[in-house]
């Protein structure tokens, strides 16, 4: 089932827009990635997708359903959001936490069944926490906390799965692990969109790339394609040498500008 | 610190909560300006039951003073303990209470004015309904002036604290204009039970019904709200429908507690907080501890309010805050502040 943003302007000031005029589709098998400057609307853009806020005009397609017209359960069974940042202060274990991921699945009085238990053990060992279950969240650290809540979008077993900047607070060999499961996830048929700043690993695992700059979409391509120099450098304002070995590694770098102090 | 584990499963503790209350109630109706034996108090009760009831002064002792004053205590302490832990989890701060939504105060407000100015023209029996349109007003206000600002729970805090400011000045103007009906004024702010009937206990036990019916369903709701607004509508909630509900609910409860009994502090705000460090922040445990905790925690003090100087009664308001701020200070020292109860 796509997920598609049709020429959607919102702002939460309408008379200033933060984006304009955007049209992108979130295409199940492929991962979709949205790069941009601070900023520039990524994170709004995401909230649009699953008709946490309003477009002011355009629409966002489920499928063939406008999202605007679904519940916020029907939306979470279809579509799971990694947030930028989560609370801490949150009074559950991380096994807990992930049960949440099941709400929307619950009938009225909310009972837990055995097969949510086994939903949720089975994604907590999926992102390696299956040994933090029973800890509060509250005591993990950042790189954990944020295994346990794409564990907990996982949980919600929906065909979309939208990421934001969700390798963040992980270091290399995680945040190496999860691009190698949202690739894993795609090839289950999900339809997955993340927004990243990474140039250095996530290309190697995209399909598409995005590139949102000051609301508008300003490319969308193949990795390759998208994120060259200076395409970046018209969106970010900065130069940057990218560099392709045959699709399977990629160096960026920052080109030294004069004023730059030596180290 | 969060987290330790329970050494009781909600179930027992339930259990135990419910046992005690019975157990209470019962000791509750024994003493008093008259000691009634235990055999007298159930043959009493059950001949009533039966359709009988005995017309000698022990039966209306037990009857018509002590055992609607006992179902009373039980309905206002279990809608103050619900009112408490819906107003917790709306704002995701273990801090707070119907007090700082204004709804307290806005009810007071209501019940003073009333008792002044119409009291004595269409009978005091108009206060209640004075004292509750009033907080309702109130909270709508607060409502709307909240809605405004961006993050629902933080400007419903500050919009609450200021209105509940100005009705405390109105409540404090109010005294100071009354004249020889000062004590009377300031007798039914402090709180109490002591004009309960059976007319009171009609009123309260169905509202307090109706708040438990209402917070069962969205219990697991209420666990998602804990994350966050944005998290729990990503997760499937009807956030803004979520924060509504739980407003009227605590508006509702709160102002009907109040306008039978005058403003009884700590009990909304320290049975959740309690219950959540002994079971844990599951709302589907906590929200019939908090009625039963809350029904348990006034009948204890109204109990002590009525025979600790017998034959003269302390304002259980007093009692229920002179205990409750230590307790609660307690509390905070051991968990530190701001953090959530977990």
């Amino acid at each position: 089932m796509n997920l598609r943003a049709e020429n959607i302007t919102f702002g939460y000031d309408p008379r200033e827009p933060v984006l304009r005029n955007v049209t992108l589709e979130v295409v199940p098998g492929r991962v979709t990635a949205l790069f941009g400057p601070n900023g520039c609307g990524k994170s709004t853009l995401l909230r649009c997708l699953n008709g946490s806020l309003r477009p002011q005009s355009g629409s966002v397609m489920l499928g063939d359903r406008p999202v605007v017209f679904m519940t916020p359960r029907e939306i979470a069974c279809q579509i799971a959001v990694v947030p930028q940042d989560t609370p801490h202060d949150v009074p559950f274990t991380a096994a807990q936490m992930v049960m949440l991921g099941r709400y929307a699945r619950w009938d009225a009085w909310g009972q837990e069944s055995p097969e949510d238990t086994e939903i949720v053990q089975a994604c907590l060992r999926r992102m390696n926490v299956a040994d933090l279950a029973d800890r509060p969240f509250s005591h993990l650290s950042g790189g954990e906390r944020q295994r346990v809540v794409i564990a907990r979008a996982l949980a919600q077993e929906g065909r979309g799965l939208l990421l934001d900047e969700p390798a963040l607070h992980l270091d290399i060999a995680h945040q190496l692990e999860l691009y190698r499961l949202v690739r894993t996830l795609a090839a289950e048929g999900l339809a997955v969109l993340i927004v990243c700043h990474d140039l250095l690993l996530a290309p190697l695992f995209l399909d598409t790339v995005v590139l949102l700059a000051h609301g508008r979409i300003i490319a969308t391509g193949r990795a390759t394609e998208v994120l060259a120099p200076d395409r970046i450098a018209a969106a970010f304002g900065t130069r940057v040498r990218v560099a392709w070995a045959d699709g399977t590694s990629v160096h960026a770098a920052l080109e030294r500008d004069e004023q730059d102090p030596l180290p | 610190m969060a987290h330790e584990t329970h050494p009781l499963s909600p179930r027992q503790i339930l259990l135990i909560l419910g046992a005690a209350t019975l157990l209470v109630a019962f000791g509750a109706l024994m003493v008093g300006g008259a000691a009634i034996p235990l055999k007298e108090v159930v043959r009493q009760c059950w001949q009533s039951l039966c359709g009988h009831a005995a017309d000698d002064a022990t039966g209306r002792i037990v009857l018509t003073t002590r055992l609607p004053r006992i179902i009373l205590a039980i309905a206002v302490g279990a809608g103050m303990g619900l009112a408490g832990l819906a107003a917790q989890t709306l704002f995701r701060n273990p801090l707070a209470s119907p007090y700082v939504m204004g709804v307290s105060s806005g009810a007071a407000v209501g019940a003073v004015f009333g008792m002044l100015l119409v009291g004595k023209a269409i009978g005091f029996a108009a206060v209640p309904v004075f004292s509750v349109a009033s907080g309702l007003v109130v909270t709508a206000a607060v409502f709307l002036l909240a809605r405004r600002g961006g993050h629902f729970g933080q400007s419903l805090l500050l919009a609450g604290i200021a209105v509940s400011a100005f009705c405390s000045a109105l409540t404090a103007a109010a005294l100071y204009l009354a004249g020889e009906r000062l004590q009377t004024l300031v007798f039914w702010l402090m709180g109490g039970l002591w004009q309960a009937t059976w007319r009171d206990v009609l009123v309260m036990a169905p509202a307090t019904a109706a708040c438990f019916t209402a917070l069962v369903f969205p219990a697991p709701a209420m666990d998602v709200a804990l994350v966050g607004e944005r998290s729990a509508r990503d997760l499937g909630v009807n956030v803004r429908r979520l924060q509504n509900g739980l407003l009227i609910l605590v508006a509702a409860a709160a102002s009907v507690a109040v306008s039978l009994t005058g403003v009884i502090g700590f009990v909304g705000l320290i049975v959740p907080h309690v219950l959540r460090m002994a079971m844990g922040a599951g709302h589907r445990g906590l929200v019939p501890a908090c009625a039963i905790g809350g029904a348990l925690l006034l009948l204890v003090a109204d109990t002590l309010a009525r025979t600790v100087a017998a034959p003269a009664e302390v304002p259980v308001g007093i009692l229920t805050a002179l205990v409750g701020a230590p307790v609660f200070l307690w509390l905070l020292q051991r968990r530190g502040v701001g953090r959530p109860a977990a």
